[in-house]
């Protein structure tokens, strides 16, 4: 997710990442996404489909849609 | 506690964002991409491409004569070349024929007669031999 989510970053706002730049935001994308599921591991799922994350200012720019869905997952089996 | 927890997560959260807006800020600008016809000149090609094709009736109409008559042209060349081609197959089976015929007809002759009288004269004892039993001549003439 982390990978598609440079991919459409790099699209959206029309730079060219260098390979160092790329390793760079994949890890942090990559953290900032597990702390999205952590925080949603402790939500229900009426609250993790409500749930915006917050992105600064690329708001909207990555689709969470993926991340909630694997929360989601995660939260009815452990049901 | 666990709103505690969460406000950290929240503050790891936006110190990532704020890394990840550096290194956007900092990437060089995408090139554009090459377009095969830039400037004008693509635009005017585009509009070309995408207008509907519009041909009044009269042209439409002059197109389908035009291209029955020279459809009508063509098959009468056509059968014109076949005619003549069957004439000179026709013409080709004569002459097979006629070669043939000659093949039988042209046995072949031995011992034919010196031509003229005043040079049979010379050979006495000449005569046409039609078989293979003609053996020597009786009369020398040398």
């Amino acid at each position: 997710m982390a990978i598609e989510a440079v991919d459409e970053l790099q699209e959206r706002t029309g730079k060219r990442f260098i390979a160092r730049q790329r390793a760079k935001l994949e890890s942090l994308i990559y953290r900032y996404l597990m702390i999205e599921l952590e925080l949603m591991s402790e939500m229900d799922e009426d609250e993790i489909k409500r749930h915006e994350p917050y992105f600064g200012d690329f708001d909207n720019l990555i689709s969470i849609e993926k991340v909630k869905e694997h929360a989601l997952k995660k939260k009815r089996r452990a049901a | 506690m666990p709103s505690r927890k969460n406000d950290a997560l929240r503050k790891e959260q936006q110190n990532l964002v704020e890394q990840i807006a550096n290194i956007v800020s900092e990437a060089d600008e995408a090139p554009p991409s090459s377009q095969p016809f830039p400037g004008k000149r693509a635009d005017r090609i585009l509009a070309n491409l995408r207008r509907p094709l519009l041909v009044s009736a009269s042209s439409l109409l002059l197109i389908g004569f035009g291209s029955a008559l020279a459809f009508a042209v063509s098959v009468a060349a056509l059968e014109r070349q076949a005619a003549q081609l069957q004439d000179l197959r026709r013409y080709t089976a004569t002459l097979e024929k006629r070669l043939a015929d000659y093949h039988t007809a042209a046995a072949p002759i031995r011992d034919l007669p010196p031509p003229y009288p005043e040079v049979r004269s010379g050979f006495p004892d000449w005569r046409i031999c039609t078989t293979d039993d003609c053996g020597a001549p009786r009369n020398e003439p040398f």
